[in-house]
């Protein structure tokens, strides 16, 4: 490994330094120090994004795909960070001091830089089994009983499920003896062990991203996490264990592989909208949201070529626009101190920016035509028609359709009704930061051609 | 080589059996110790039975030894001296299945991994014993879902840390040791958390009782 | 002279048997830093009660009279097939194997029941319903570890096991054999009634065998009792000469002075594990009534565990 290799592992140190800084006692420094850190990092994955070239080596391994996730955690980072300076102080019951929030909202943010940047699956796996460590005690900053259930449940059913990856992660060295990703990529086993820990891998780091089997973990905890955190998980930690799915998937394309991948997937997003009909937490709501967008992503990235395109273009603009969306939720928490739907009424008359950046995000999330959503899940439609024909096609919009209505009816419902009944209150502090997020997700449409050539390795068939 | 994992490997199904049958946590937590002890004296013998003499492998016993058999028991217990007045008396008091019952389903578990192991792997791997860390993951797995105390499923989680151990070790040619080290190091941090949340739950549920797990389903 | 070694063995178990218990309760009492009986006090005891009278409920048939005796004598004719004393069949051993011996045990304890039932006594119908619970869990593991055994020698013979497992040393050592070997133990505790699983106290809430016998009187308990020593004297050389030591035990060539010889060693193989007995006794809390069950459940794991090491590793 060079020296000057080491510049890919810039945020990562970058997020590092900002948590070890963070333990200095000072009043308010652990807050300028974590934006500090969270600007640097940003700046370096823009770096790397827009003049680094891909790079192989024994430890990293950042191509195109990679780059693209670093850069969408970053960002989502940086507004995490400024919405946590302005939310924080309505967490009426914090289990912990700011100083150990911020610090572990940076290791969190160094572990998922660390995972996407490995070329090792094993480390890719101690990477994420390190963000259940440093993001179990976020999930907990409020101390509540449901809260706190929430956080066990959170570790206990995340780490089980990850266990199954890192059985996988024996099978795929055992019958390859490697786990470098891009040796990997050139040659790999075609046997039955390896393909049971390519199967193994993807359920197990699906319970990470919510994939159907082990999703159960998923809307408690962002039913009940604060808004930030809610917001970092749902946008980039789900991304980040899809990455390693997009991974495991792109080392051994076979057919079963693909079709499992693509069932799940179906799965996933078929159980999230039913289950999205019937939720009366609006946080809960969104948190099956972002499974269902998962479960697109994963079909994208089961397919291949435009399919994994579409599923780039769905995580970053997801992440994006889903982190809005739960900062607006956040907004909603903090005025009407309740998360169940029918308590907030009249939205639009007692915080109408608020009211209206939650209507656009729940559109964009869902997919409705300008957002760059629809742009991916149409090209991952076209591809899944291609493959698979209309049949399949229709069946998940089917179910997208269902959950396009059931969320945009009950986000229109706190919105809309209620009238006047509360008085116009004044805006949050930080209402600019979703409301930057939500924009930037929609302009993110007109890099969809710089999206398709740092992927172009992928796309040609 | 082949005997020695045998007798371990059956060794530690009937540790997490006697885990099964047993209550108290502090008992629980001893057993999984004991059970530590047979993976990283297996570790050991599977670095003797390397004709290269890998050293890596004595030296991730020695960390397996150090960080799962003692330092994880001591935070546990430490954890519970500070919860509890009478950290021995500390016991599942509300199981999801009588034990007598969950000891024959752990049978049936075990069962299960071997013929799941027998009728997929063994033909392309042709070790015959390989389906005992099968066993003891699926043992480890009832062992979370069948208690509620948080303590006992973070034991079964270790446990099942255990089996991969074994399995990497035996049936395939171990891990690479940045990877294992990693591991341990992510379990040493996640006991430390885990210990500190259940610490807040279980201080949360004596003082107000069973949390209201409404606002968590569905 | 095959019937000879016989009547010896016969002789052997019927005379030494209640010096076991013997040495059990006095061993305990010395433990806890008590005086302790005599050594030979079942001997003062039995002795005691054939000179007083019988006492008959007016309500009982006369299986409740016969049943002490019919069991004393399966015990008797238990005592001359199974390997004792010698490591070749005698006479009568062909009548019956291991199986066969497994029903006859299970024969007199149903007996039992049948006789303490009839006694029409509230007690002893506590005591048969627990007893008959346990023993109808219990019965299933000594099959299934037997059936181990057959699998261990291919026969259900217990003078081949015996041979089988003391001139092969990797069938000494294998799991399968340790795997019997505990559970079997476990079993002894429950059929010898030792503590996890009872006390020996007339504590209502944990009697089990010891409420069985509570109507019976003079020579009918004196019998009732004598053959209980008999079982357990049983019991526990079986699991000597054939799971635990299986050396040592006389030969046929070794002929009547090695036959003693081998008394000899048995007697002291006998105390050893009177002793570790003991230490239990002393060292264990009961179980509740109804965790006996899991104690059960556990055996029958060790013992299916057995079966399972011999399919996964299959020498």
């Amino acid at each position: 490994m060079n020296t000057t290799d080491l510049i890919y592992l810039l945020p990562i140190g970058c997020s590092v330094g900002g948590a070890i800084l963070c333990l200095i006692p000072i009043p308010w420094f652990e807050r300028v120090v974590s934006l500090i850190a969270s600007i640097a990092a940003f700046l370096s994955a823009i770096y790397i994004l827009a003049f680094l070239p891909d790079i192989t080596n024994s430890y990293l391994y950042v191509d195109g795909l990679s780059k693209l996730v670093l850069f969408t955690i970053a960002l989502v980072n940086i507004s995490t960070v400024l919405y946590s300076l302005a939310y924080l102080k309505h967490i009426k019951n914090p289990l912990f001091k700011t100083r150990l929030y911020y610090l572990l909202l940076n290791v969190f943010a160094s572990t998922m830089f660390f995972s996407v940047s490995m070329d090792n699956i094993g480390l890719i796996w101690v990477g994420i089994e390190a963000t259940t460590v440093s993001s179990a005690l976020l999930v907990a900053t409020e101390n509540n009983n449901a809260t706190i259930e929430s956080a066990w449940r959170y570790v206990i059913i995340v780490s089980t499920g990850l266990v199954i990856s890192l059985i996988a992660t024996t099978f795929i060295y055992g019958s390859s003896g490697t786990l470098s990703i891009s040796q990997l990529m050139v040659y790999h086993p075609v046997n039955r062990v390896f393909l049971i820990g390519i199967l193994l891998a993807i359920i197990g780091f699906g319970t990470k991203a919510g994939i159907f089997p082990m999703h159960t973990w998923l809307p408690d905890v962002h039913g009940k996490a604060p808004a930030p955190v809610s917001a970092i998980f749902s946008g980039v930690l789900l991304p980040v264990a899809l990455y390693a799915m997009a991974r495991v998937i792109q080392i051994y394309p076979s057919p079963v592989v693909k079709s499992f991948a693509l069932i799940l997937g179906i799965l996933t997003v078929v159980v999230a909208s039913l289950m999205m009909t019937v939720q009366e937490n609006y946080k809960r709501m969104f948190a099956y949201s972002s499974m269902e967008n998962m479960g697109m992503i994963l079909i994208g990235f089961s397919l291949g070529q435009g399919g994994l395109l579409g599923a780039v273009i769905i995580i970053i603009a997801h992440g994006l626009a889903k982190s809005a969306v739960f900062f607006f939720t956040g907004n909603i928490l903090s005025t009407y101190n309740s998360t169940t739907m029918s308590d907030v009424k009249g939205l639009l008359g007692r915080l109408p920016r608020t009211a209206g950046g939650l209507f656009m995000g729940a559109m964009a999330v869902t997919g409705a035509p300008p957002f760059p959503i629809f742009i991916g899940e149409l090209f991952i439609f076209a591809e899944l028609i291609r493959q698979y024909g209309w049949g399949v096609a229709a069946f998940v919009m089917l179910f997208l359709a269902i959950a396009f209505i059931s969320l945009n009816f009950k986000v229109g419902k706190m919105i809309f009704t209620g009238g006047k009944l509360y008085p116009k209150e004044k805006n949050h502090k930080a209402t600019w930061v979703p409301i930057v997020n939500l924009s930037l997700s929609l302009l993110s449409l007109f890099f969809i051609p710089y999206f398709e050539q740092f992927l172009h390795k992928f796309l040609i068939p | 080589m082949n005997y020695i994992f045998e007798i371990i490997g059956f060794v530690l199904i009937v540790l997490t059996l006697l885990m099964q049958w047993e209550v108290y946590v502090t008992n629980i937590i001893l057993l999984f110790s004991i059970s530590t002890v047979f993976v990283s004296t297996f570790l050991v013998f599977l670095g003797f039975s390397r004709p290269e003499g890998n050293y890596l492998l004595f030296v991730l016993a020695g960390l397996t030894l150090t960080i799962r058999g003692i330092v994880i028991p001591i935070i546990m217990n430490k954890a519970l001296h500070r919860l509890y007045d009478k950290p021995w008396r500390v016991r599942e008091d509300k199981p999801m299945m009588g034990v007598g019952g969950s000891i024959l389903v752990s049978l049936v578990l075990i069962v299960l991994g071997y013929f799941i192991y027998q009728n997929s792997l063994y033909e392309v791997l042709k070790i015959r014993s390989g389906a005992v860390p099968f066993a003891l993951f699926m043992q480890a797995s009832l062992l979370i879902i069948s208690r509620r105390h948080a303590y006992i499923q973070m034991i079964g989680f270790l446990v099942m840390e255990n089996a991969v151990v074994m399995l990497s070790g035996w049936v395939f040619s171990g891990l690479p040791f940045v990877v294992e080290a990693g591991a341990i190091l992510d379990l040493l941090g996640l006991v430390v958390v885990s210990s500190l949340i259940i610490r807040v739950r279980e201080q949360t549920i004596m003082e107000e009782g069973e949390s209201y797990e409404s606002e968590l389903r569905g | 002279m095959s019937v000879l070694y016989s009547l010896l063995e016969l002789l052997y178990v019927l005379l030494l048997s209640p010096l076991f218990v013997g040495i059990l309760n006095a061993i305990e009492e010395r433990l806890e830093s008590k005086q302790g009986p005599s050594i030979f006090q079942p001997y003062f005891d039995l002795i005691k009660l054939f000179h007083k009278e019988v006492l008959v409920s007016q309500v009982s048939s006369p299986i409740y009279r016969l049943g002490p005796y019919v069991v004393f004598t399966f015990y008797l004719f238990l005592s001359i097939i199974l390997p004792i004393i010698t490591a070749f069949p005698l006479a009568f051993a062909p009548s019956a194997d291991f199986i066969g011996g497994g029903l006859f045990f299970g024969a007199a304890a149903a007996i039992k029941k049948f006789s303490a039932i009839d006694s029409r006594s509230n007690y002893a119908h506590l005591g048969t319903s627990r007893a008959a619970s346990i023993g109808a869990l219990s019965e299933p593991i000594t099959m299934l570890i037997f059936i181990m055994l057959g699998v261990l020698s291919n026969t259900n013979n217990p003078f081949v096991i015996n041979q089988v497992l003391r001139s092969s040393t990797e069938w000494y050592f294998s799991l399968l054999h340790g795997f019997v070997t505990i559970a079997f133990f476990l079993v002894l505790i429950i059929e010898t009634g030792q503590l996890p699983i009872e006390s020996h106290s007339n504590a209502e809430l944990g009697m089990i065998d010891e409420t069985i016998p509570f109507e019976y009187s003079g020579p009918d308990l004196a019998m009732y009792k004598w053959g209980s020593y008999m079982k357990k004297f049983i019991l526990m050389s079986v699991f000597l000469n054939v799971y635990l030591i299986p050396f040592g035990v006389a030969n046929e060539q070794d002929g009547i002075i090695g036959i003693i010889i081998y008394m000899g060693i048995h007697l002291l193989k006998l105390t050893g594990l009177v002793v570790v007995f003991a230490l239990i006794n002393t060292s264990v809390s009961k179980f509740r009534l109804y965790k006996n069950f899991d104690f059960l459940a556990v055996a029958f794991a060790l013992a299916f565990l057995a079966s399972l090491a011999y399919y996964i590793v299959r020498y």
